[in-house]
This record gives structure tokens, sequence and C-alpha cells, in this order.
């Protein structure tokens, strides 16, 4: 009961009904944060390397040999 | 007493560990990349986590914060490699602004070679966090527990970092012939805009 006293008063001093839908916050065009985003993003984009496939499959098979499942 | 092929139906532990390590494996590569620079040391940082994570992965609860768990282990390899090998200079800002040029379909490569250049002049501590909030994305609670430092302190380090990313990109844009600030708040800003959809 406290906590929906709490979010009706919050409620309130937004100016909005309870239950609606709050519109994002627009926060102002950042460049720098565009750029960094970006940068991180073309790497994220990139093919993950055969090398840490074959990594990942050697781990995973060493384990499975262990477990013999 | 469950039967072999109920078990086997079963979400497996180690298979759900190998897939979230999948997963992850490009944002990895991303934080390794803007730690040190260079892509051929990133990736082995990347390889040697995923090595010690597989080894640990007893000590990993799962479900609880994976993507906080693999990053501290990738940044705690990358400081450990700088300090086993004092005489490896990590950043290499002239690679970094010919990865960036080179891209014939990159329209923004001058603008951001300049961030990754300016980037790769600041403090370690500063770039990482730009990295893990401002590029990845990552909330203040969890880049303070990568880091181990307080959410204050990675708020300010934030705001140093980009404070200093400007005034870098603003002493270069003085010696340019173009304007790099100019670029950056006017054209480069709808640049990024289009780039962002895109």
């Amino acid at each position: 009961m406290g906590a929906q006293t709490e979010l009706s008063s919050m409620d309130k001093k937004d100016g909005r009904s309870s239950g609606s839908p709050r519109p994002a916050k627009e926060q102002p065009f950042d460049p720098i944060a565009a750029a960094l985003k970006q940068i991180h993003e073309r790497v994220m984009s990139e093919s993950i390397p055969d090398d840490m496939l074959k990594l990942l499959a050697k781990l995973d098979g060493r384990n499975a040999d262990g477990d013999s499942r | 007493m469950a039967s072999s092929r109920e078990e086997n139906v079963s979400a497996d532990p180690q298979d759900a560990f190998k897939e979230q390590l999948l997963a992850i494996i490009p944002a990895l590569r991303a934080f390794a990349r803007g730690l040190c620079g260079n892509r051929d040391l990133a990736d082995d940082l990347v390889q040697e986590a995923m090595v010690r994570a597989w080894a640990a992965q007893q000590s990993y609860t799962m479900g609880t914060n994976f993507r906080a768990w693999m990053f501290m282990i990738v940044r705690n390899q990358f400081y450990t490699t700088m300090r086993k090998n004092s005489r490896i200079s990590a950043w290499d800002p002239e690679a970094a602004e010919r990865l960036l040029v080179a891209e014939p379909t990159q329209h923004l490569g001058l603008e951001l070679a300049d961030v990754a250049h300016a980037l790769s002049k600041l403090p370690v501590q500063q770039r990482e966090m730009l990295m893990l909030v401002s590029a990845g994305g990552m909330s203040y609670e969890d880049a303070a527990s990568v880091t181990g430092v307080a959410i204050g302190t990675v708020k300010s380090r934030i705001a140093r970092g980009r404070a200093a990313l400007l005034q870098m990109i603003e002493g270069e844009a003085q010696n340019a012939p173009v304007d790099a600030i100019k670029a950056l708040s006017g054209r480069t800003t709808r640049n990024l805009r289009e780039g962002d959809a895109g």
C-alpha cells in the first residue's frame, strides 16, 4: 500500500494518470556519445573470428569428454 | 529419479554457459578494442578471458549478471597483460585512425577518426568508462561493478572523459583545415543520426 501511494504521488507530480505509458524523455543529441556508439557498433557488427569459435568448441569438447556425454 | 532422456531435454548449465559466452563475444571484442585500440591484442584478451571464464564457470551463478562478470574478466586480463608487457603500447592511434578512415562505405570516417584519436589519448580509467557506458550502453551500476569503483566515480570519470575528448577535438580543430567541432555539431550530427538509423 505504501508503494502504491508513492507511485500515485509520483504520477501526480508528472501530471499523468496512472497506467498511461510515459513518453520517452527526449535527450539532447550528443555527438560524442553517438560517435562512441558507432565505434563500438562497428566492432559489434564484425563476424566472430573463427579462432574464437574454435576455441569455444575446444573448451566445450574438453568438458564434454569429461562428462562422457 | 529423472531418466537420461529427461536429463537431455532439460537445460544443461554448460550449454547455457556456452550460449551466453558465444552471445557476448562481440560486446567483449568491442570493449577490449576500446581498451587497447589494437585489434589483435584485443582479440587475444578476449580469448584469454574466454579460457579463464570457462575454467571458472563453477564459480559463476547462473542467472546473475553474466555480462558484468565477463567484462570484469576481460578488464582484469587487460591490466594483467599491460603489467606483464610494459613494452606493449596498447593504443596505436594511427592504426585506429586507419581502421576508421579506410572503410569506403563509412561516410563518417574522418569524424569518427577524430574521436578515436582523442579516445586513444585519454587515461585508461576514463576510456574504459566511456566504452562501457557511453559506447556500450552499460548501466552506471554495472560499470561500477566491473571496475570496482563507486557509482559516483563512474559518473565523474565519464564526465571528465567526455570533457577531455571535446577539448582535444576542439584543439585539433583549431589546427586543422576542417573545423571538426562544427562538423560534429552540424553536418556530422545529421550524419550520425542517419548512421544510427542505418
